[in-house]
């Protein structure tokens, strides 16, 4: 039996609907993450065998692939995230303000996204291709893999930045659309490392 | 073949796995490619058991931190000087 209420103020509380420890939408984002994880998990420990087993990598024949200008891409795509960090605090502040860091984190996804695609359109350009070699096979599907996931979370965050001018967006959904971006980012350092370099 | 003779064949057979290797990939053609298989059995292994460990540990974290808030909450306000 629970203790008597002496703080007025809590009854409000106890008779206020239950409140979940964790927001559904955060909650459903995470374990579908994590079934993306493995997904991911599995693309690199199939590339790292297949690359352990070549004589010469990337194969003859083929481009090498822009380390330097991905760099920087990845430092736009890394910046992300503190900043949809900061947009998250102030949205939890005052909604309002929360608009323009949310504007400025999906700014610097879409960046990336398009310059991505830009490169792409340069290795196409030089020879690398689906069916040119396993390195072209894995760098398309692994790196397309993340671009599709950075897509989909980027039309989630844009999806809350209109709900966010509508005053409709709940925490929850900002959370969740967060932490859909969250892994598009921390997936990304791990591709960088194991394809590129 | 009786039991004991099955069982000693078996015992046997354990003592050299590197002749029992089913998988037609399951052989490595250089040093660098039995450490990725390796580590990448490793690393296919450890990665669901840490995640699930960090979900866990991230939503107990989440339900002692509502437990505090709703401790503090029954606490009696103390009384006005």
């Amino acid at each position: 039996m629970s203790a008597p209420i002496t703080n007025p103020e809590l009854e409000l509380v106890d008779e206020a609907p239950g409140r979940p420890v964790v927001e559904s939408a955060v909650l459903g984002t995470v374990l579908f993450c994590v079934v993306e994880a493995m997904l991911f998990a599995g693309l690199v420990s199939a590339h790292t065998i297949v690359r352990s087993n070549a004589v010469e990598w990337p194969p003859p024949g083929q481009p090498r692939l822009p380390i330097e200008s991905t760099l920087l891409n990845t430092a736009a795509l890394l910046l992300s995230a503190p900043v949809l960090f900061y947009a998250g605090r102030v949205f939890r502040r005052n909604r309002r303000d929360a608009l323009r860091p949310l504007a400025l984190a999906i700014g610097l996804g879409a960046f990336f996204v398009a310059f991505q695609g830009y490169e792409w359109l340069g290795l196409l350009r030089e020879g690398l291709t689906l069916t040119s070699s396993q390195h072209g096979s894995f760098f398309y599907l692994m790196i397309g893999m993340h671009a599709a996931h950075a897509v989909a979370a980027l039309v989630a965050l844009v999806w809350a930045w209109q709900r966010l001018f509508d005053l409709r967006l709940t925490p929850g959904a900002f959370g969740g659309a967060a932490v859909f971006w969250y892994f598009v980012v921390a997936v990304w350092p791990v591709l960088y490392w194991r394809v590129y370099l | 073949m009786s039991r004991a003779a099955l069982a000693i064949a078996f015992a046997l057979a354990l003592l050299v796995p590197g002749a029992a290797e089913a998988c037609s990939v399951c052989f490595s053609t250089t040093e660098e490619n039995r450490w990725a298989f390796i580590g990448t059995t490793v690393f296919m292994s450890v990665l669901p058991l840490g995640i699930l460990f960090g979900i866990g540990t991230w939503l107990r974290s989440k339900v002692l931190e509502m437990e505090r808030h709703h401790e503090a909450a029954r606490l009696p306000t103390p009384p006005a000087p």
